[in-house]
């Protein structure tokens, strides 16, 4: 396996902190005492097999799990040393510091300059400023070269991966800290997967990103930090196996179970 | 312990399929060929007929001083119809402004707003009001919304704003489950993004819902006015039926359809003949409306598509 060139400082800062973390679906115990230290301006993979509480966990960060009713999360998850899970935190401007990309790439039905410029819009900016943030938010997207002269095209028209990267347009316009990726690239080509992985490793150097996979090749070539979720015991809340940064992780996990999951002996 | 049946080579060959068998697919098939060709024949012997009936107030009135004639004044053999076409046209509009923010607005609320629960009631409640014989609808706006109106009015309230406010409640379920539909059918993925991306509930609705069924809810809107279009007896019961070009929106006025009703009993002859000449151009709006919703929704299949 091939591992990222540049690694991240050990005292670099940690964006996000998570203590004793415990997540539940209406009386479903999803996720148990989950604590770690998202490091700022790197890449943190969460591997883990189907149904481990990976994804869920993921959706802490941005509190998209508050639109599913029934669902409660304890413990605290810090942005920046404050409790995102704090009374009268407003989960509308959590959102738009910690953007989000899904598996489905789901761009809005309308143009594709519509689509980068909806964030930006949302927050009031002028008309004036907006063909820059378009294009250089395409630009940042690697997708400026493709679409330039058909901006105004709907954006479902493009192939799947060009949708992608038009998702990932749409939130860097609006520079959030954080991108959450869950498992971005498990829905479109193989050709437009390796453009994502570049543009992670070119994004890193000003946000911080996250990104769920279930792809064990690719946590190891795009990210400097690994945590491995697993649920032991199907019905029962998942745990976090293991966190390191990501060559220990493929190479010497501490715990047995990252080392069978990892040379594939189940998962 | 029993042993297995012996399999002889004569019994596990592939049995053929019964002459009964056959002969029943064939039946079922034509049977249903038969039903869906019924609607077929109903709509062309229908349309035939009233062409056939009602062609001769073209030819012999003159398309022009039948659709565009100021008077209709069948005793004097004045056989004018545009201001039951104006009344038509009036009552559909008026009904179609105050009808669709309340149907859309319910529609919204439905898809979007409404737990499952309160779902659960407002939805048959919405659909039951399509269910409510137009008779019914025509009595609350005689006995109830008349007098309210013509409190507001020099008038009697026998008018068109009348038949507004009735008919905005009948096309209410038209436009609103169809509108539901269509805020339904957009993928739960473009809901996700837009929360993601920081829009709050207002901002999902109106930037990205609403815009993204906006073909759906233009198409429920058409079909909402055909209905308004068709609506005769509700009307009937609220517009005073003088046919006039009315002097205020609350004088009384008279539809295509109400002008057919009140007269179809002792009308004869070429009056008789009027009446059919309406039909066909009442027959000819829905043909257009149908045809317009068909021409839309291919415009939105051609934009998916990318131009």
């Amino acid at each position: 396996m091939s591992y990222r060139a540049t690694p991240v400082a050990d005292d670099a800062p940690e964006k996000i902190t998570v203590k004793g973390l415990d997540f539940f679906y209406g009386d479903f115990h999803a996720l148990t005492d989950i604590s770690v230290g998202i490091k700022e301006k790197a890449v943190t993979a969460f591997i883990g097999p189907s149904g481990c509480g990976k994804s869920t966990f993921l959706r802490c960060f941005n509190r998209m799990n508050d639109l599913i009713p029934g669902t409660r999360a304890e413990g605290t998850i810090t942005l920046d040393g404050q409790d995102i899970y704090a009374t009268g935190v407003d989960p509308v401007d959590l959102r738009r510091r910690i953007g989000m990309i899904f598996q489905q790439p789901n761009p809005f039905p309308m143009s594709i300059y519509d689509n980068v410029a909806f964030g930006p819009r949302l927050q009031g900016i002028k008309k004036t400023e907006l063909d820059e943030i378009v294009q250089t938010s395409l630009e940042r997207a690697n997708l400026w070269k493709e679409t330039k002269d058909i901006l105004g095209r709907n954006g479902l028209a493009l192939s799947g991966g060009q949708q992608q990267r038009l998702c990932i347009a749409r939130v860097l316009a609006v520079e959030p800290e954080v991108m959450l990726m869950d498992e971005p690239c498990s829905a479109i080509d193989p050709t437009s997967v390796q453009k994502i992985e570049d543009l992670m490793d070119e994004l890193k150097d000003r946000i911080t990103i996250i990104i769920v996979t279930h792809n064990m090749q690719q946590a190891a070539r795009v990210s400097d930090f690994t945590a491995f979720f697993l649920q032991e015991v199907a019905g029962e809340a998942a745990v976090l196996v293991e966190y390191d940064r990501t060559p220990n992780i493929f190479t010497s996990p501490k715990d047995r179970r990252t080392e069978d999951y990892i040379t594939g002996r189940f998962g | 312990m029993p042993s297995l049946p012996s399999m002889s080579s004569e019994n596990n060959s592939l049995r053929l399929v019964s002459r009964a068998t056959h002969l029943k697919e064939i039946a079922l098939k034509n049977l249903f060929l038969v039903c869906a060709f019924v609607a077929v024949a109903g709509v062309l012997l229908i349309f035939g007929f009233v062409g056939f009936r009602g062609w001769p107030a073209f030819a012999e009135v003159g398309p022009w001083s039948f659709l565009a004639g100021t008077e209709w004044s069948p005793t004097d053999g004045v056989y004018g119809i545009l201001p039951l076409i104006w009344g038509t046209v009036v009552v559909m509009l008026g009904a179609l402004v105050i009808g669709t923010p309340l149907a859309v607005g319910t529609a919204v609320f439905l898809s979007e707003i409404a737990t499952p629960r309160v779902r659960g009631i407002v939805r048959p409640a919405v659909e039951l009001l399509a269910g409510i014989p137009s008779v019914i609808y025509g009595f609350f706006g005689l006995i109830i919304l008349r007098p309210i109106i013509a409190n507001f009015t020099d008038g009697l309230g026998f008018g068109a704003v009348t038949a507004w406010f009735i008919l905005a409640i009948m096309i209410v379920p038209t436009i609103a489950t169809l509108s539901e539909d269509a805020l339904r059918s957009i993928p739960p993925g473009i809901r996700e993004a837009s929360y993601a991306m920081g829009a709050t509930t207002w901002q999902t609705i109106y930037k990205v819902l609403v815009p993204a069924a906006k073909i759906g809810i233009i198409d429920a809107i058409i079909l909402g006015m055909g209905r308004a279009i068709g609506e005769t007896m509700a009307v009937l019961m609220v517009v005073g039926n003088a046919p006039v070009f009315p002097e205020s929106i609350a004088a009384p006025i008279a539809t295509l359809t109400t002008q057919i009703v009140m007269d179809m009993p002792y009308a004869a002859g070429m009056h008789r003949t009027a009446l059919f000449g309406m039909a066909i151009v009442l027959f000819l709006a829905s043909m257009g409306l149908v045809a317009l919703v068909r021409l839309i929704s291919r415009f939105q299949t051609s934009i998916e598509a990318g131009r």
